[in-house]
């Protein structure tokens, strides 16, 4: 009678315990929310490898926490979703940390251009200044006054790109402003160059 | 024989026959136990062992890896940008085997059964292989989309910029030019980092804004093909061929959009000079500065000869004469020119020409070896007549006629 008493006692507590094995909600939030973070920190633009790898680890969570729902209740151990809930949680971090990484990387190449494409919009500007303004290249010049107004608008346009974030695009935009600043500078010394050679001819 | 029948049986027997029969039965169960039991343990065995001889207990790793390894060559395909529904496909059923793996792996093992696990992950490594295929080939489509719009685009900036360079194009327009430019470079830049529906955007905005600048300039154009213009300028021309035919002298027509001096004799044309207008040629003169050659009836006032011209030699003409005053006067009226503008003069034509574009800031220019041609055959009062053109054969008639049913797709 006592040793029966004694199985079902053990038998009782063995049965408590593994029905305490819940989910690690705590991890699991907290690796839906770095995952979020390292949206929020527009990883899919700048850190797409980093963030790949969090939404695989996070994947791998799901899917032991869904192998460990189909089990019997008294059977299920998240010992081993702890684990990658941990692996999750480091790689949604390392995504957030990459994205603000490359975003930093990014506003800094967008900056370097904008700069450098005001200094091209500063030279052509003295450049059309000190053009001689003869009969010949005035109307050239004024042509070309107009088209750097017009790549001036662009500028316009990438600084207010780059305030609102985006910077691979204000990145672009300033590319292009450049590559029009040097043709129209390139354009600035062709009539010059034109005014010089009829002024040779007049003499 | 004996009979052991119970009815029959002796009852003085029926304790030995009872022990007999026991005995009989006993051997004969043992038999069967002996035989069923090894039976039913080789059936257990083998069903038992089955699957683990099958290899259905052991986990699919190389399909798990062969899974992994496909879906993120459809990554490196950029699948997950020009292919997402069918990547997304293939993550699910990668998840899915990965649960099913992790469900068999905790199970005993001769309860354990990967065979669905395995379907999974080669389904998953089939739809990442299809996905890295869509992409691949969206991709390809995207490429070459974007690459017609940013050729089509580069086409209608070099028709717009023809057009440019035949015609003054207002400072709006050119500003217009000049941006459509300025995406077209940008659809470039952004093309070449495989952003392609993004550089097709940019280079249909661009073809758009450079066709835009072409239609602008569209109604300055239409003056050069406008019959009561056309007529007026007829008129013009015929009474200054009529003047030279009547006097039997000599006198001068100019078509501003020909780029051409004609000298005319006794009524009949006899020598023809390439010359440079104003850089505004498109426009007819309306006050001081406007660089625009003027339009109308004039005489020859003065002769400069060498050393008294900054341009080689001069034929220096009466404007602004009577009619130009009336027009400024009447444009300053309508409010059409400032109160405070003149209308300018010293109109010539004179030498340093030949330079192939419109350049003077309202003269006509001729080249030196022209100019002394035409200096030895002019003299002082003989008429002047500048016209626009003759409605035949002109630089803005013709382009006004190609804006106004040209195909800017083509680049013309």
């Amino acid at each position: 009678m006592k040793g029966t008493l004694l199985g079902v006692g053990v038998l009782v507590v063995l049965l408590a315990f593994a029905g305490c094995a819940k989910e690690p909600a705590t991890e699991i939030a907290a690796v839906s929310q770095a995952l979020d973070q390292a949206r929020a920190a527009e990883a899919a633009e700048y850190a797409q490898r980093s963030l790949a790898a969090a939404q695989d680890a996070q994947a791998q969570l799901q899917a032991e926490l869904d192998a460990q729902k189909k089990k019997f209740a008294l059977f299920r151990s998240y010992g081993h979703a702890k684990e990658l809930a941990a692996a999750a949680l480091t790689a949604s971090q390392q995504a957030a940390t990459d994205a603000a990484a490359g975003k930093e990387r990014a506003r800094a190449e967008a900056t370097e251009l904008m700069t450098q494409t005001r200094a091209a919009i500063e030279e052509a500007r003295q450049m059309l200044a000190t053009a001689p303004r003869g009969k010949g290249s005035a109307a050239d010049i004024k042509a070309l006054e107009a088209d750097l107004a017009s790549v001036e608008a662009s500028l316009a346009e990438v600084d207010g790109i780059f305030s609102t974030g985006k910077y691979n695009a204000a990145k672009a935009k300033a590319q292009a402003a450049i590559q029009s600043v040097n043709r129209i500078k390139a354009d600035v010394q062709a009539a010059i160059e034109m005014q010089g050679k009829a002024r040779a001819a007049r003499q | 024989m004996h009979d052991y029948s119970r009815r029959n049986a002796p009852p003085a027997a029926s304790k030995h026959w009872r022990v007999l029969r026991d005995g009989r039965v006993r051997r004969r169960r043992r038999r069967v136990w002996a035989f069923v039991l090894p039976l039913v343990a080789v059936l257990l065995g083998f069903w038992l062992i089955d699957p683990w001889l099958n290899g259905w207990t052991r986990q699919p790793v190389e399909a798990r890896e062969r899974a992994v390894q496909a879906l993120e060559e459809a990554r490196d395909a950029n699948a997950d940008r020009w292919a997402p529904d069918s990547l997304r496909l293939a993550e699910q059923a990668l998840r899915t085997g990965m649960s099913a793996e992790r469900v068999q792996a905790t199970r005993l093992l001769f309860w354990r059964d990967f065979r669905r696990v395995e379907d999974h992950y080669l389904s998953a490594a089939e739809l990442a292989r299809r996905a890295a295929i869509a992409s691949v080939l969206h991709r390809d489509d995207a490429r070459f989309s974007a690459s017609s719009v940013i050729a089509l685009a580069e086409r209608v900036i070099k028709g717009a910029e023809t057009a440019a360079g035949e015609m003054p194009f207002p400072r709006k327009e050119r500003m217009l030019l000049q941006h459509a430019r300025t995406l077209a470079e940008e659809a470039a830049v952004l093309f070449a980092s495989t952003e392609y529906p993004h550089a097709g955007e940019l280079a249909q905005r661009a073809a758009v804004e450079a066709e835009q600048a072409c239609r602008g300039v569209l109604p300055l154009a239409e003056r050069f093909i406008n019959r009561h213009q056309l007529d007026l300028w007829q008129r013009w021309i015929n009474e200054t061929i009529n003047w030279s035919r009547d006097h039997r002298n000599s006198a001068v027509i100019v078509y501003k959009e020909k780029n051409l001096v004609q000298l005319y004799h006794c009524g009949r044309p006899v020598r023809s000079y390439a010359a440079d207008m104003g850089r505004n040629s498109l426009y007819a003169k309306q006050h001081s500065g406007d660089a625009a050659t003027p339009e109308g009836r004039y005489k020859v006032v003065s002769k400069k000869d060498r050393g008294n011209s900054k341009y080689h030699k001069a034929l220096l003409l009466d404007y602004p004469n009577a009619e130009d005053r009336a027009r400024f006067r009447e444009a300053q009226r309508r409010g059409e020119i400032s109160r405070y503008a003149h209308l300018g003069g010293l109109i010539e034509i004179h030498g340093e020409g030949g330079r192939g574009q419109d350049w003077t800031l309202g003269c006509v220019a001729l080249s030196n070896a022209d100019m002394n041609d035409l200096f030895s055959r002019v003299q002082v009062g003989l008429p002047v007549t500048i016209v626009g053109g003759d409605g035949r054969d002109g630089t803005f008639s013709n382009l006004a006629r190609s804006l106004m049913t040209r195909d800017f797709s083509r680049g013309e």
